[in-house]
């Protein structure tokens, strides 16, 4: 009888639980999608972190590797390796011609098949091979042909092929520079490498053996084993510091949004749920007057709950199966990214577990509820009339949610704060509507009349909102949380978009090591060649000596570096650092602390002032108002910390993390770096052929494919990232269309007997609207104020992005939902207000 | 004066019609006790469901006052009801969100008779309530409920009180008193009371008894 009682109820109310399907089934398939396109985007994105590696995990040193070390890459590597590989990087002139013209190059000494991920593109059909492979840039730069012969150290040998595209080459320092490809054995041969020689020595690994947790673990594991901190372990998602600051967005950035999406779609179940067996109660009490104990009636509901979700979970796993082909169409043309769908059966699992378990623990509540009220009470419906106390018996199902949120954003961090905000936005939204309930008390009170200034529907509209504070809560707490979902998610997205924008004007041609004397010749040069100079900048080589008068490097190393990380942050302390001069922002970049400089330094200025990139500061516990000495070239410079920035180095434009006002350092030696962009095919051959002839010493590089490639990427996430957010927003709207359409069915009682005791379908209705858009306006208001705060916390924790305003754009975003909601109110309503009040008869 | 003429109405269940009321004839003269007698499922709600205006026939006339309130649209109809009509349900119905007085002063407020707090409260006195004006329908017992959801279906001098088995949800004592008080009202008001009952006692109170069967009268 248990197990056909379901089935019985579900006949009895098949629009209800349809909707409770419905919901689950969303949820089920919002999180499967959001799962799946998580996997998808970030094995993209690995993959792009394994071209630029070229291999699986990498070990390398800026020095040659200690016997020890070697033993241990050995122990450790290359016994579980399927493929490895050594290769020697050093920065040297390369020459060519009988006039030895020559050029910066990075040498790459290779012994071994490398790359074992991405490819070395040869201008032939041959495949990359240990020959002597030169780059095209450099090709144009000396005007190289097949087969001539160029000089590195002490060795002459012919070039074998130029190369046509490297993805091993990413934006990072001085890997901007053309590279040569040689076999290790010629680069030892040309005595470039010898003790004290600036060369990084590396071990690539081909690793199949381990998946990606297990070599993370072993990257670990490996750091913690050398004992030099300047020994780096470095994985695919090191390889770029773009592509790496990329992936963690997008891993957290999708945890968050299949956390939304799951909260979402819980909120909907849970308050389905809760608002059925509140309805049922009468029902529920009758069983229990027949003779059914408590553990039967516990069963009861169990049962009701697993046929729920075993018919959910069946409909899922066929729908997921039928969307495959036409979505996966769909999502491609949409994100360019290709999609791959699968049943993840573990995942599919798991979800049915959650499903199951969330509605079973909300059991607990209504089972005490249910106990500790006597049947009378039941029956007569008295428990509504309270708010239920008995918060505890919710904690199985907070804490639950706290574990599982840490699981799907698989960040302990990520969940908890997550988790905690959403108790917060809770418990503010209880704390608001206990306040607004006090309002309209008062309101209400001293009055003679239900009605308000003449009109009765807004009396009845404000008696409802104080007096059915249990069902009034329900919708509340869930329209404020839906809100403040999709307030925190628009805003996220939008912040995280703005942080990965690449500007539309990108660099084609860097040019660097331009003379202070050159500096006029060449833009003189280029406007003769009806060409422009951009963002030409100073560069100078410094030192950060002292903040606020104490020793800056000693500030870690005087307790001599303790752990690897203490180390690391010695080192870069230590480290010399280039700035600039720049007296105002570029389109790149924003203050976020501070004031612009008011002009240019004055005699009797006290202190010259300075410019901090904000995460630079951050890292070197630097503020706003500090006084740095920086050494420029053994002249020690006080600067006053002016303004914090920040930068947006997606933009590919010279930047500096340190930027003195005009008038300071202008007599320092210093070089100029510049860019050059929209060149047409034809400008960008002309200026790689003939500007070398007449500024032999100016480097330049062609950082168009490079730049290409990467914020190709960057826009496939970026719109990956919208269409995320538009799954989980879908998933809110469809729960908010439940939440109404219940809302509106509970209520049909008093919409009929209204109508039975005269009042028309046009008061009743507008009464109806008054308090729903009420409700919908403060709940909506108060979660997109929470849903923004959350945003920018979690912006600043997260994902370091300036705490900012809200954007105009998604509150009108989050108030159409808002609207949206509203109509749908209104529609539902329409069909529940026609109801003939011959229900309310006995026999009916 | 309520005249009944020709009254038909039936219901699909599937793709079955069943007939609920059948050509149905009645005259109720004004300002006397009727009772409906019937057996469950003889029609008698449905009937009284029309005659209170929540309902439509599929065929007939209902005249209430020289009124055909079937030509009336939906919202004559309820303005109607809103003037003329007192429904006294089974389950009472009272709003559960407003106070005893409250629910007595609604049917005033509707129509935006004035003074409607002062009335429902000596009206409330009249029916024993004056302790419990400020009481949810939850505090209320069975009878206090009916006692409640009586002074409602009178406080606005309607012509005409339907009673739904009144007493139905009510213990025979409780339901002895709360039939008394209805019976006193409508007839120191001077009203005209339509009453559905199945119970042959109750209804030999009134003044006079028609009996429903299968949808018809006998």
């Amino acid at each position: 009888m248990r197990w056909r009682l379901p089935w019985l109820e579900f006949k009895k109310d098949p629009r209800f639980f349809s909707l409770l399907i419905f919901t689950q089934v969303l949820g089920m398939l919002g999180l499967l999608l959001v799962e799946q396109w998580s996997g998808v985007l970030e094995s993209r994105l690995q993959e792009k972190g394994l071209e630029l590696l070229g291999a699986d995990i990498s070990v390398s040193v800026r020095r040659p590797f200690t016997e020890e070390e070697k033993k241990l890459i050995d122990e450790k590597l290359t016994a579980i390796s399927d493929d490895s590989a050594e290769l020697i990087d050093t920065y040297s002139m390369v020459y060519f011609g009988p006039e030895k013209e020559s050029r910066l190059t990075e040498l790459r000494g290779v012994k071994g098949h490398f790359p074992f991920y991405g490819k070395i593109e040869l201008d032939s059909k041959d495949e990359f091979n240990n020959q002597i492979v030169v780059d095209e840039e450099l090709k144009h730069l000396l005007n190289l042909k097949g087969a001539d012969q160029i000089s590195f150290g002490s060795i002459q040998d012919k070039i074998s092929h130029f190369m046509v595209k490297d993805d091993t080459a990413g934006l990072r320092g001085f890997s901007l520079v053309s590279r040569v490809y040689i076999p290790m054995e010629k680069l030892l041969e040309s005595g470039l490498i010898q003790f004290g020689s600036t060369a990084s020595f590396a071990y690539y690994f081909k690793i199949t053996k381990l998946n990606s947790a297990e070599l993370d673990n072993l990257q670990k594991e490996l750091l913690g084993l050398f004992t030099d901190a300047a020994v780096k372990v470095s994985r695919p998602k090191d390889a770029s510091e773009q592509i790496g600051r990329v992936l963690s967005i997008v891993s957290d950035f999708l945890g968050l949004s299949s956390l939304i999406a799951f909260i979402l779609s819980l909120l909907g179940l849970l308050y389905l749920w809760r608002s059925y067996w509140n309805r049922k109660i009468k029902d529920l009490t009758m069983w229990q007057v027949l003779g059914l104990t408590n553990n039967g009636l516990l069963k009861l509901l169990i049962y009701q709950v697993l046929w729920i979700s075993f018919i959910s979970s069946l409909v899922v796993v066929i729908f997921w199966i039928g969307i495959q082909f036409p979505s996966k169409a769909v999502l491609e043309s949409l994100t360019g990214v290709e999609f791959s769908f699968q049943i993840i059966w573990l995942t599919l699992g798991r979800e049915i577990l959650v499903f199951l378990l969330f509605p079973l623990l909300l059991l607990i509540p209504q089972m005490s509820l249910m106990t500790k009220t006597t049947k009378h009470q039941l029956i007569r419906g008295q428990v509504n009339m309270k708010l239920n106390p008995r918060w505890w018996n919710y904690l199985p199902v907070v804490l639950l949610l706290w574990g599982y949120a840490c699981w799907i954003a698989h960040s302990f961090k990520v969940g908890s704060l997550f988790w905690a905000m959403m108790l917060g936005t809770f418990f503010i939204g209880y704390v608001v509507f206990i306040l607004l309930r006090k309002l309209v008390k008062s309101i209400l009170i001293p009055a003679e009349q239900i009605s308000i200034r003449g009109k009765l529907s807004l009396g009845l509209a404000l008696r409802s909102w104080w007096r059915s504070p249990q069902a009034m809560l329900m919708s509340f707490l869930s329209f404020c949380l839906c809100s403040c979902l999709f307030m925190f998610l628009l805003e996220l997205e939008g912040r995280i978009q703005g942080d990965l924008a690449v500007t539309s004007k990108r660099p084609q041609i860097f040019l660097f090591d331009i003379q202070e004397e050159q500096k006029e010749l060449l833009e003189e040069w280029m406007t003769k060649k009806g060409l422009e100079l951009e963002a030409m900048t100073p560069m100078i080589r410094a030192k950060l000596e002292e903040v606020n008068g104490k020793s800056f490097s000693k500030s870690v190393s005087s307790q001599g570096p303790r752990t690897r990380e203490d180390e690391v942050e010695s080192r870069f302390r230590n480290r010399g650092l280039n700035l600039t001069i720049r007296q105002n922002l570029t389109s790149s970049e924003t203050i976020t602390e501070g004031e612009a400089f008011p002009g240019p330094y004055k005699e009797g200025d006290e202190f010259a002032l300075v410019s901090i990139e904000r995460r630079f500061a951050q890292r070197l516990q630097i503020s706003l108002g500090d006084i740095l000495t920086i050494d420029v070239q053994g002249v020690p410079v006080k600067a006053k910390v002016a303004n914090l920035r920040q930068v947006n180095w997606t933009s590919f434009y010279p930047n500096f993390f340190v930027s003195f006002q005009e008038g300071v350092i202008e007599e320092a030696p210093k070089t100029f770096l510049s860019v050059l962009s929209r060149l047409t095919p034809d400008q960008k051959t002309i200026v790689l052929r003939e500007l070398p002839k007449d500024f032999g010493n100016v480097s330049m590089i062609d950082v168009e494919k490079i730049i290409v490639k990467l914020t190709t990427l960057f826009e496939q996430v970026a719109r990956a990232l919208k269409l995320m957010s538009l799954l989980g927003l879908l998933v809110g709207v469809v729960i908010l269309y439940s939440i109404v359409i219940d809302q509106i069915y509970l209520r049909r009682y008093d919409f009929m007997l209204q109508k039975s005791l005269g009042m028309s379908s046009k008061d009743i209705r507008n009464g109806l609207h008054l308090e729903m858009f009420v409700t919908l306006f403060l709940s909506f208001s108060l979660g997109a104020i929470l849903g923004h705060l959350m945003a920018a916390l979690i912006g600043v924790e997260v994902f370091a992005l300036e705490f900012t305003g809200p954007s105009l754009g998604n509150i009108t975003k989050v108030f159409l939902l808002m609207i949206g909601a509203f109509i749908i109110l209104s529609l539902a309503s329409k069909r529940v207000l026609k109801y003939q009040p011959r229900g309310l008869l006995a026999e009916n | 004066m309520i005249q009944v003429d020709n009254l038909s109405k039936s219901f699909h269940l599937g793709t079955e019609s069943v007939k609920i009321l059948d050509s149905l004839n009645l005259a109720i003269p004004e300002k006397t006790t009727s009772a409906i007698l019937g057996k469950s499922g003889s029609g008698k709600s449905t009937l009284l469901s029309i005659l209170a205006g929540l309902d439509r026939p599929d065929e007939g006339k209902v005249n209430i006052s020289q009124q055909q309130i079937l030509n009336f649209n939906d919202d004559e109809l309820t303005l109607f009801r809103a003037k003329n009509i007192g429904i006294v349900f089974q389950q009472f119905h009272l709003m559960s969100s407003l106070t005893a007085l409250e629910n007595v002063m609604i049917p005033l407020e509707i129509l935006k008779i004035p003074e409607a707090s002062k009335k429902a409260r000596e009206l409330l006195e009249k029916v024993g309530l004056g302790h419990r004006i400020n009481h949810y329908p939850s505090q209320l017992s069975g009878g206090e409920s009916q006692r409640v959801a009586l002074a409602r279906a009178i406080i606005h001098n309607p012509k005409v009180i339907f009673a739904d088995e009144p007493s139905g949800n009510l213990d025979e004592e409780t339901g002895e008193v709360v039939m008394n008080l209805l019976f006193d009202l409508v007839k120191t008001e001077g009203l005209t009371l339509v009453l559905v009952t199945h119970d042959e006692e109750l209804a030999k109170r009134c003044d006079k008894i028609f009996r429903l069967h299968l949808g018809k009268m006998l």
